[in-house]
């Protein structure tokens, strides 16, 4: 099983979203990050033939989607990052009717549905209307539509985007529970999710990608480039404006605890820390206006689960 | 070839030289002998037929990969087409079910008042105008249900399904044709009881033509406006164009004489046209565009 995004690019008015994009995704849970505007959804969108290709093509096992048509959205799961619900839908009849654009059988749908009501711990509020539901229920309704038909590919854009703590955990061993034996691919911002759940990770900025590879793989790629110094408050300040800083922690003494990720060190006295996701995160977007990182900087990391399987990204053609 | 050339015969052209060449080597060749001749004739027969033998087998191959392939070129069996329409005909149901009676309400309502209108009398109960209000009064009803993807959201979630987006608004406009059907022929009841001169035929084409145009421009609006808006512009539509039937029968009351029939006939065909043109649009929009990707959350979480 491979889902192949080939040279796909997407264009709004002339204006590239996503740019020459190619990769191969086998079974496991890809993390896609990126800031605002990377072209994320615009990604996720074409990978569920919600939008159209303006270049390039997606290849399910080496067959074109958009010529497979239903036969690919009947092995789709989605949840988009806002999805809109008819108001007077309970979750329940929400479910059932995804299950009938899904082409299953009521006796079959009523089924699942009332077993992934459960799942998600909607099963009482089952015959409530979902406008009545917080942000939290939604986002658990729509992950449990998502997986009705017991996808092969699942598509999740955003899905803890607006969830407290407790519901993101949650959420997460919730994809971690479906996930098995599925290409999942899972965009987000909030950089701690990913790296709990995700396999593979892809970086994406200004609609390319920009660094993919296993988290660990991926975070020692910018070992040595992440400090933490202390500093009086103005260094700290200081710092702020000119450096691409992760973290202040400010001291009762006056002084502050930064933490900077840069090439050298920033200050004389900063130390060496261990990397995170999010301070690679932060250092790849430290200057949104330059392409950065797009053949240079760090690229590939190879020594994915994946990479070993298949080669994972299969580049440009 | 040509360096050698140039050494052996020197100020030879390169072309002189090849055809000097080519009459050395023919003179060389020994004469062929009949048999050799018919060898060759056989061998080249022989080859033909091999290629055309591997050509055979590549169409076949083919045909059997397009057989195969979910895109089928070959033509359908009768117990495919008639899966294809069963499925058809269950996804229209499932359509049916949960778009609720509201549209078959809000026309019934609808039907109901012009109904009461015609039968109270009045100046212009003999004439189309009543028939006009109904078909443009329907047209708008149905609206509400088939903007509903849109309007809530739901566009980009049914285009990922295997029933997508594009089915679901066929689905809906196969619903409502049925329930505007219904409301026709409660329309063209009444008109033949109240207006037994014109019969039921001429009101129903005098419902049909402002039917069409409102259905035409409805869709045209909210095809074009977001939102609520999309509503409120194709309710606005409606009335305009029941305000053009009654400025008719105001100040051209011959049109709804029986001579001008043939007039509406023309009219309605033409807005027929132009319906289904944008019918065609909305189906394109609802498969493919981005732009009914795009949806005000506050509308459904009002």
């Amino acid at each position: 099983m491979e889902l192949s995004l080939e040279n796909l690019t997407k264009r709004f008015a002339e204006k590239p979203v996503v740019h020459d994009v190619s990769a191969t995704l086998c079974p496991g849970v890809y993390g896609l990050l990126g800031a605002n505007g990377a072209g994320k959804t615009t990604l996720m969108r074409m990978v569920c033939d919600v939008l159209k290709p303006s270049a390039g093509r997606i290849a399910f096992d080496g067959a074109d989607i958009a010529r497979m048509g239903d036969e690919y959205r009947a092995m789709l799961g989605y949840l988009p990052q806002d999805f809109g619900y008819y108001p007077d839908f309970t979750a329940m009849d929400f479910m059932m009717y995804m299950a009938a654009l899904k082409g299953i059988d009521r006796c079959a749908a009523k089924l699942r549905c009332a077993e992934l009501l459960e799942e998600v711990g909607l099963a009482a509020h089952a015959e409530a209307k979902v406008r009545t539901f917080s942000g939290g229920m939604k986002q658990r309704l729509g992950i449990a539509q998502a997986v009705i038909n017991d996808p092969t590919v699942l598509v999740l854009d955003e899905p803890t985007a607006g969830l407290d703590p407790k519901e993101r955990v949650r959420f997460r061993n919730l994809i971690s529970g479906f996930s098995q034996d599925k290409i999942v691919l899972l965009s987000t911002h909030i950089v701690s999710d990913v790296e709990y759940i995700a396999d593979d990770i892809l970086v994406m900025k200004a609609g390319r990608f920009v660094l993919r590879g296993r988290p660990d793989a991926v975070v020692s790629s910018v070992a040595g480039k992440v400090w933490e110094c202390r500093v009086s408050s103005r260094q700290a300040d200081g710092l702020s404006a000119s450096a691409c800083v992760c973290n202040v922690h400010y001291t009762s003494d006056g002084g502050a605890v930064v933490r900077v990720a840069a090439d050298e060190a920033p200050v004389a006295g900063a130390v060496s820390v261990e990397p995170t996701l999010e301070d690679l995160y932060l250092y790849t977007f430290k200057d949104d206006a330059g392409a950065g990182m797009a053949g240079g900087g760090f690229g590939e990391v190879p020594e994915g689960r994946h990479a070993r399987k298949n080669g994972l990204f299969g580049g440009r053609r | 070839m040509r360096s050698f050339n140039k050494e052996k015969h020197g100020a030879l052209l390169s072309g002189q030289a090849e055809d000097a060449l080519c009459a050395y080597y023919r003179a060389q060749r020994p004469a062929a002998d009949e048999a050799s001749e018919r060898a060759v004739v056989s061998a080249v027969v022989e080859e033909v037929r091999n290629m055309r033998a591997e050509r055979a087998a590549a169409d076949e191959a083919c045909c059997l990969r397009a057989e195969m392939s979910p895109v089928r070129v070959a033509r359908p069996t009768f117990s495919a087409c008639a899966r294809a329409v069963s499925e058809a005909a269950w996804f229209v149901a499932v359509q049916a079910r949960f778009m609720g009676a509201r549209a078959w309400v809000l026309q019934a309502c609808t039907v109901l008042v012009v109904v009461l209108l015609w039968n109270a009398g009045g100046e212009h109960a003999a004439s189309g105008l009543y028939a006009c209000l109904a078909g443009a009064a329907i047209a708008v009803c149905g609206l509400p249900d088939m903007a509903a993807s849109r309007m809530c959201g739901i566009v980009e979630l049914e285009r990922s399904c295997m029933h997508d987006a594009r089915s679901v608004a066929v689905a809906r406009m196969a619903v409502l044709a049925c329930s505007n059907a219904v409301g026709f022929a409660a329309v063209a009841l009444v008109g033949s009881f109240v207006d037994p001169a014109a019969g039921a035929p001429v009101t129903l084409l005098h419902a049909f033509a402002p039917y069409c145009v409102t259905v035409a421009g409805c869709l045209a609006a909210a095809r074009r406006i977001e939102g609520v808006s999309a509503l409120v512009a194709a309710a606005a539509w409606g009335v305009a164009v029941s305000a053009a039937a009654y400025f008719l029968v105001a100040k051209m009351p011959g049109v709804y004489d029986q001579a001008a029939v043939w007039v509406w006939a023309a009219a309605a065909a033409a807005a027929a046209v132009w319906s289904g043109c944008e019918a065609r649009a909305w189906l394109a929009d609802a498969a493919a565009s981005p732009c009914m990707l795009l949806f005000d959350s506050s509308f459904i979480n009002r």
